[in-house]
Formats: structure tokens, C-alpha cells, sequence
């Protein structure tokens, strides 16, 4: 994507001149038009509707040259464009004599949409030289008129400064445009950089989570326990994760289920797996709500909230001191609530020391990086409640949002 | 809000940046036009003060675009876009009054086209929706002066020509750039929304180097500390007052090491990457952030990403010095205040350096932007409402 944006910035920016030019145009002909109209209004005894015709036909072909930029249809709009300048000067110095000296612009409006629209939005020197190009034959139209109705020969005061300020400004573009749009690439380069960040930081969460369920839940096992045999569960359970955290793409997002009716079925969710891990380890856990309302979470949050509801079952285990708890699962249209509730001894959370990690990285920074929420209120003596709300599956909505 | 009433400042101010040279071209021009127009036409001038204040006011409009076109000023704001046209309407009015009774067919031409490159100035700086009233309003206003306007002589225009020939040049410059405001909102609208597509797609390509990066680094670790612990643990299958301790010890490590990482914020992360790449230019690590509320994690994606540009482009300075650089999060719980301080030996200023465009970006990202630069202390503060 680096030095995508530059060129992209550079085409949009290209793509408006023409469009600000193109307009321009469309303005200075219909204008031209309506100014020939009043004159005709003025003076109904003048011929006025052959130059309205053509006038017609270069605003038609600027219609044409807007929708479809070729070379052919730039060269007809200056042949026709430069005729409509001379029959307009001529049939309005014929008509009006006076015209000359009075400063109106209608002399000047197709001459300055020959100078603005055929160049317009292709690089500099292309601009400058469309535009060069369509002065010339603007002003070699007036002059025509000039000599064939005895005018007197002075050019065009507007055309020219649009010439000159077209010029200017192309050239201005051109001399800078390097220089100003040098810190592009280092904006380009610090979106990726920050979106590599995200998923680094994401996936170090998600690491950091694992090696705390596991890794030192062992370990902190191993300490607490006594000395003699290493207890059977336990060692089933180290070698099993040693092979898991060893082994390959541990980190990896959890295959999609190839069926996802299956996956959505309560049964097979992770949340489930969870409760009876717990119930395994001697914890009644009640499950109440609408269970069903798990199947609407992608397969990464329902492993998240898994793994989140599992910690939250073996800090009651650990902690709470009863040997009951109660998970219930709420959906709404947006989000899928999960609350898991004991009625055990709680305690407050600004006591809980710096270094327990577990509501922490395993519950709080796991359900963060799915795009969910944790509110934890426990009170000493009173229970604790932990609420994980996750986004259901047709939410779109990421972490960082 | 739509693309469309977005500004392209807004949208882009690195573009928007790049347009400052021919917006100082055009006003360059529009200060010359009002005064060679004015001396070419001075014999039909009736009152030469008006014709000066007319000047006067077109150039206090083409000064306050460039003042509030200055990425130490962006977005370029309401108040000035309102300022800046007062001064405009003015000029178109004051120079119809400076023909006024001389009664020359049309009112002075300078004006409505002067008026008409001031709205195309503007068109990087304002939304288009902005810019269609102001030339209807505009246009509404040189055709009312050009139908109060006394005519006589010999030839007088038809009324039409001359309600055209007064706003004409107006309408058609401000029809322009209208379209040009518009063009650059849709165009960039576009591209941001298929950027975010693409953005998924590289994402997914990347995605597994990272996490390869990451279980490798973790695997280490546990190669290092636990496995051989377990593996022993496990053949041996009894467990001993050395085992107790030495599980303590493991995990006590283990945690330390996984709070420090739960502590480090994003920011921490950039200036220490960017340490270790530059680990020759005694480039400042994490110890020059201090941001004791954690407040870094509150900024949204795009602030990250224009914090990220700066450090390196200050980082990147030839006048860059080290010693001097930290950043100092400090605030409430709502809203947070950012103050980046830099030794910068530079002779240019800052405003007119590389880092200009950065500036430019920082003051959309950001509210309250304040920049001081007294050779070599350089001082950015702005602030942020948290996420």
C-alpha cells in the first residue's frame, strides 16, 4: 500500500482540477448562450440563432469531451469552439459595434473554456500545452472577427489571464509538488506499521493468556501443592499443554467449524467446555439465560469467552471458597452477555496485588482483544459477578474501534 | 457526517498541505489583478478612496487564506471561511461603488472574478456544500449591484447581459470550485473505503509472520525455563520441596515479565522498535514517554498512526537531537493532553521544514494544537478526548 496513497492522492487531485474545469467551461458556454439570448431579446431584427446553434453544438461536444477524454473529441471541441468565437465576435460586432468597447464579457466566455477544458487533469506540460494551444485559436478567432468587421485589433484582456494564471499555477505544481507530498510515504508506512502493531499486540494478549492458563496455573500447582507423587491430573495436564505450547500455530485463530450449524450449537461451544471443566474440579455451575445465544458469536470470540468464563470458574474455585456458581447467558440483537456469579466471600479489586494476572490478561485483556467488555462488581462477604459482553456475529466491530 | 461535507483539508492535509503554494500563487494574482484593473480603468474611476478600499479589502481576504491555510492553523476554520467572504463581499462591493456615478456600462470586471478565485482558494479548505451558497449568495449580490448600477451613454447593455456579466465570472469560478471540493471528497471517500478493505487483505497476508514471530519468541522462553522444569517434573513424577521453590521461582519470573509486557503501552512499543532499528543513533527508548494514567491507550487508530509519523519524522530530522526528546501524557479520565518536547537544530523554520505537512496532519488528528519553536527547543501540545 506504501506509495499507494501518493498516487492516489495525485489522480483524486488530477480528476477535480478537470472536474473544476470542466465545470467552468459548462458555465462560461451556457453563459455565453443566455448573454446572446438577451442581446437577440434586445435587438429581435439581428440573426443571432445560427450562433446559438453553434454555441449549442461546443457545449455538446464539452458534454461529450467530459464523459469520454480523447484527443479527437479535444481537437473537435477547439475546431468548433474556435469557429463559435468567430461567428460570435463577427455577429455581435456586425449587430452592436459598440460591444467592443464596453467591456462585456460574452467576447471572452468561449475563448476561456477553450484555454481551461482540454488540458485539464493530465500532467503539467499537458495542461500548459492544451491550454496554450486553445488560447491561440481563441484569440486567432477574435482577431479574424476583428479584421472581417473592421474592428478595431486588440486582444482579449480575460483570456489572457487566464492564460497566465493557468500557467502559473501548473508550473507552481509541478516546481513543488515532490517537496510538498513528501511525507506521504511516512504516513503510508506508519498505517501499516501501526496496523502490524495491533495484530502483534493482539496476538501477545492472546499468547500472554494461554501461557497464564496454563504455564502458570502448573506451576502455581506444582507450588502449592505437597511433596510426594505428582498428582495424575496434573501430569495428563502438563503434558498435554507442553505439547500444545511446543507445538505448532498454537496462536493461530481457531479453524472455523467446518459446519456451522454444528458450532452454533450450545453443545459444541467453548463455553460449555468450560463448565465442565469446572464441574470436573468439583464446582456446581448452573447454566441459565439462553444458551442457545452463544452459537451467534464468531469461532474466535466463543473461544475467547470460553477460555474468559474457565478462569473466571477456577478463580471461584480458588478463591470464593463455596462450591457453587451460576453462569447466565443473555443475547440482544447486537451483543451476547455472559455473567458469571458466586456467592462466595469476594473481595475488592484495588486489593487484588499487582502481580495476579488472572481477571486481568485472561479474562479483561482476552475479551478486549475480540472487541468485548468486562464489568466485574464484587463486594467482601457478598459474591462476586463478572459480566463479559461480547459483539454477536453480525457485528461488525473490531478492538480498536 | 458524509464525505461530502468534509473538507479535502480534512480529509487529506497532506494534500491539502500541497495546495499552499498555488494558494499563495492565486492570491498573488488576485492582489495584481485588483490593482491592474483598477489603474487600467482609472479613467472611469469616480471615487479613487473607494477603489484603494476595494483593493484593501480583496488583499485582507487573500492574507486571512493564507493565514488560515497554515497547517499550524488547519482545519482551516468557520470563523475565517466567514471573515475572509465578509472581506470579499466587500471588495465586490466597494468596487461598484468606485465606478458609480462615472456610469460606465458594466461596474468594474475585476471584482466578481476576484471574488470567483477566492472561492477556488478556498475549495481545498472547505466543504462543497459551503461553497454552493456562498456562490449563489455571492452571484445573488454582483447581480443586485449590476441592476442598481446608474447607465447611460449611447449603448447601454440589455439588462440580462449585464446581471450576467457582473456575476458570471463569480458563479462560474465558484461552480468550479464547488466541483473541485466535491470531486475531492468523492474521490478520497472512495479510496478510504476500499483502503479498508484492502487493509483486511494485507493484514491476513502478514498475519502469520507475526504470530510465527511471536510463538517463536514465547517458545524460547519456555525452552528455556519451564519445558526442561516439566519434562523433569514429569519423568521423575514426584515433587520435592526444590520442585515447590523452584515452581515459585519459574512463575514469579514468568509473571513479572507478563506484567511488564501487560504495562507497556503502544507507545512504549514504537520509540523501543525504533530503538533497536536505530540502535547506532542512540535513538531515545520507551523511558522518554511518561504517561503514568496509561492514557496512550485511549487515542483512536488514526491518532496512533499520525503520533507513529511524527516521532519518526523528528527521529528522521537532520537537526535531530536525542538528548532532548520526551513525551508527557498528562489529564483526566476524559480527555488528555499530549506535549512532545525536541531538540531541533534547524535553521529554516519549522513551519516552512519537512516537518511541516506532519503539523498539517497532527492539528486534524488533534484538538488544541500549539507549536513553539525557540532554536533548538521545540515544543508540540495538543490534546485528545479518550476513546
Amino acid at each position: 500500500m506504501q506509495g499507494q496513497s501518493q498516487h492516489v492522492g495525485l489522480l483524486a487531485v488530477n480528476r477535480a482540477f478537470s472536474r473544476f474545469a470542466h465545470v467552468t467551461g459548462y458555465a462560461c458556454l451556457c453563459g455565453a448562450i443566455l448573454e446572446l439570448v438577451g442581446y437577440q431579446v434586445a435587438a429581435p431584427a439581428t440573426l443571432m440563432w445560427p450562433v446559438l446553434i453553434l454555441l449549442a453544438v461546443t457545449l455538446t461536444l464539452l458534454v461529450l469531451l467530459d464523459r469520454w477524454r480523447t484527443t479527437l473529441y479535444s481537437v473537435l471541441f477547439l475546431a468548433v469552439g474556435g469557429v463559435s468565437q468567430y461567428w460570435l465576435s463577427v455577429s455581435l460586432l456586425d449587430a452592436f459595434p459598440a460591444v467592443r468597447s464596453s467591456h462585456t464579457l460574452i467576447l471572452s466566455l468561449v475563448a476561456v473554456s477553450m484555454v481551461l477544458v482540454c488540458g485539464s487533469g493530465f500532467v503539467p506540460t499537458s495542461t500548459i500545452i492544451w491550454g496554450t494551444i486553445g488560447f491561440a485559436i481563441g484569440q486567432a478567432a477574435s482577431l479574424a472577427a476583428a479584421f472581417s468587421t473592421g474592428s478595431p485589433i486588440h486582444f482579449d484582456a480575460i483570456p489572457i489571464v487566464v492564460e497566465v494564471g493557468l500557467v502559473l499555477v501548473e508550473l507552481t505544481d509541478a516546481v513543488t509538488r515532490s517537496r510538498r507530498l513528501a511525507a506521504r510515504p511516512e504516513l503510508d508506512r506508519a498505517v501499516l506499521d501501526d496496523e502490524l502493531s495491533v495484530l502483534r499486540y493482539r496476538t501477545e494478549v492472546r499468547a500472554a493468556a494461554l501461557m497464564h492458563d496454563t504455564v502458570l496455573g502448573h506451576l502455581s500447582a506444582i507450588a502449592a501443592g505437597t511433596d510426594g507423587a505428582l498428582s495424575q491430573r496434573l501430569g495428563s495436564e502438563i503434558d498435554r499443554d507442553l505439547a500444545v505450547l511446543v507445538g505448532e500455530d498454537w496462536l493461530n485463530d481457531p479453524a472455523p467449524a467446518p459446519d456451522e450449524q454444528a458450532r452454533s450449537d450450545w453443545r459444541r461451544s467453548a463455553l460449555l467446555a468450560a463448565v465442565q471443566d469446572a464441574r470436573e474440579l468439583s464446582l456446581a455451575v448452573d447454566v441459565t439465560g439462553d444458551p442457545g445465544a452463544i452459537g451467534r458469536l464468531t469461532t474466535e470470540r466463543d473461544v475467547a469467552v470460553g477460555l474468559a468464563v474457565k478462569q473466571c470458574l477456577v478463580n471461584v474455585l480458588r478463591h470464593a471458597q463455596v462450591g457453587h456458581a451460576e453462569v447466565v447467558v443473555i443475547g440482544s440483537a447486537s451483543d451476547v452477555s455472559i455473567m458469571v456469579i458466586d456467592a462466595g466471600r469476594g473481595f475488592s479489586e484495588r486489593l487484588v496485588a499487582s502481580d495476579r494476572l488472572g481477571l486481568r490478561q485472561s479474562v479483561r485483556r482476552r475479551i478486549e482483544s475480540v472487541g468485548g467488555d468486562v464489568q466485574l462488581w464484587s463486594t467482601p462477604g457478598r459474591g462476586t459477578s463478572v459480566l463479559i459482553r461480547v459483539p454477536a456475529a453480525s457485528t461488525v466491530r473490531g478492538p480498536d474501534e | 457526517m458524509s464525505d461530502q461535507g468534509l473538507s479535502y483539508q480534512q480529509l487529506d492535509p497532506v494534500g491539502s498541505y500541497g495546495s499552499r503554494p498555488i494558494t499563495a500563487v492565486i492570491s498573488l494574482g488576485i492582489v495584481a489583478l485588483a490593482a491592474g484593473a483598477t489603474a487600467l480603468s482609472w479613467p472611469v474611476v469616480s471615487d479613487p478612496v473607494t477603489a484603494f478600499l476595494a483593493i484593501l479589502a480583496t488583499s485582507i481576504s487573500v492574507l486571512g487564506i493564507t493565514f488560515w491555510s497554515s497547517p499550524l492553523r488547519a482545519p482551516f476554520r468557520w470563523s475565517g471561511f466567514l471573515i475572509v467572504l465578509i472581506f470579499a463581499g466587500l471588495s465586490l462591493v466597494l468596487s461598484a461603488l468606485s465606478t458609480w456615478t462615472t456610469s460606465p456600462a458594466v461596474f468594474g470586471q475585476w471584482a466578481p472574478i476576484a471574488v470567483g478565485l477566492i472561492l477556488v482558494q478556498l475549495s481545498s479548505y472547505r466543504p462543497a456544500r459551503e461553497l454552493i451558497s456562498t456562490t449563489i449568495l455571492g452571484g445573488m449580490l454582483a447581480g443586485t449591484m449590476a441592476l442598481l448600477h446608474p447607465v447611460s451613454g449611447a449603448f447601454v447593455l440589455p439588462v440580462l447581459v449585464r446581471v450576467l456579466d457582473a456575476a458570471l465570472p463569480l458563479v462560474a469560478l465558484g461552480l468550479g470550485a464547488t466541483a473541485y471540493s466535491s470531486g475531492l471528497a468523492r474521490s478520497l471517500g472512495l479510496w478510504y473505503a476500499r483502503s479498508e478493505l484492502n487493509e483486511r487483505t494485507v493484514s491476513a497476508a502478514m498475519k502469520d509472520r507475526v504470530v510465527r514471530s511471536v510463538q517463536n519468541d514465547r517458545v524460547s522462553i519456555l525452552n528455556h525455563t519451564v519445558v526442561p522444569f516439566f519434562t523433569e517434573m514429569l519423568a521423575r513424577d514426584t515433587v520435592t520441596d526444590e520442585d515447590r521453590s523452584r515452581a515459585r521461582s519459574i512463575a514469579g519470573k514468568i509473571r513479572s515479565a507478563m506484567v511488564a509486557d501487560v504495562d507497556r503501552s503502544w507507545l512504549d512499543s514504537i520509540l523501543d522498535q525504533l530503538a533497536e532499528q536505530r540502535a547506532d543513533r542512540n535513538t531515545p527508548g520507551s523511558e522518554a514517554v511518561q504517561d503514568p494514567h496509561r492514557a496512550a491507550s485511549a487515542m483512536t487508530t488514526e491518532q496512533r498512526i499520525v503520533i507513529r509519523a511524527v516521532v519518526i519524522a523528528l527521529f528522521n530530522h537532520p537537526g535531530f537531537d536525542s538528548d532532548g526528546f520526551a513525551i508527557l501524557i498528562t489529564g483526566g479520565s476524559a480527555r488528555s493532553v499530549v506535549t512532545v518536547t525536541a531538540k531541533l537544530d534547524d535553521d529554516d523554520s519549522v513551519t516552512r521544514s519537512d516537518l511541516a505537512p506532519y503539523f498539517a496532519v497532527l492539528r486534524i488528528a488533534f484538538g488544541n494544537f500549539h507549536l513553539t519553536f525557540q532554536r533548538p527547543a521545540l515544543t508540540l501540545k495538543f490534546s485528545y478526548d479518550h476513546r
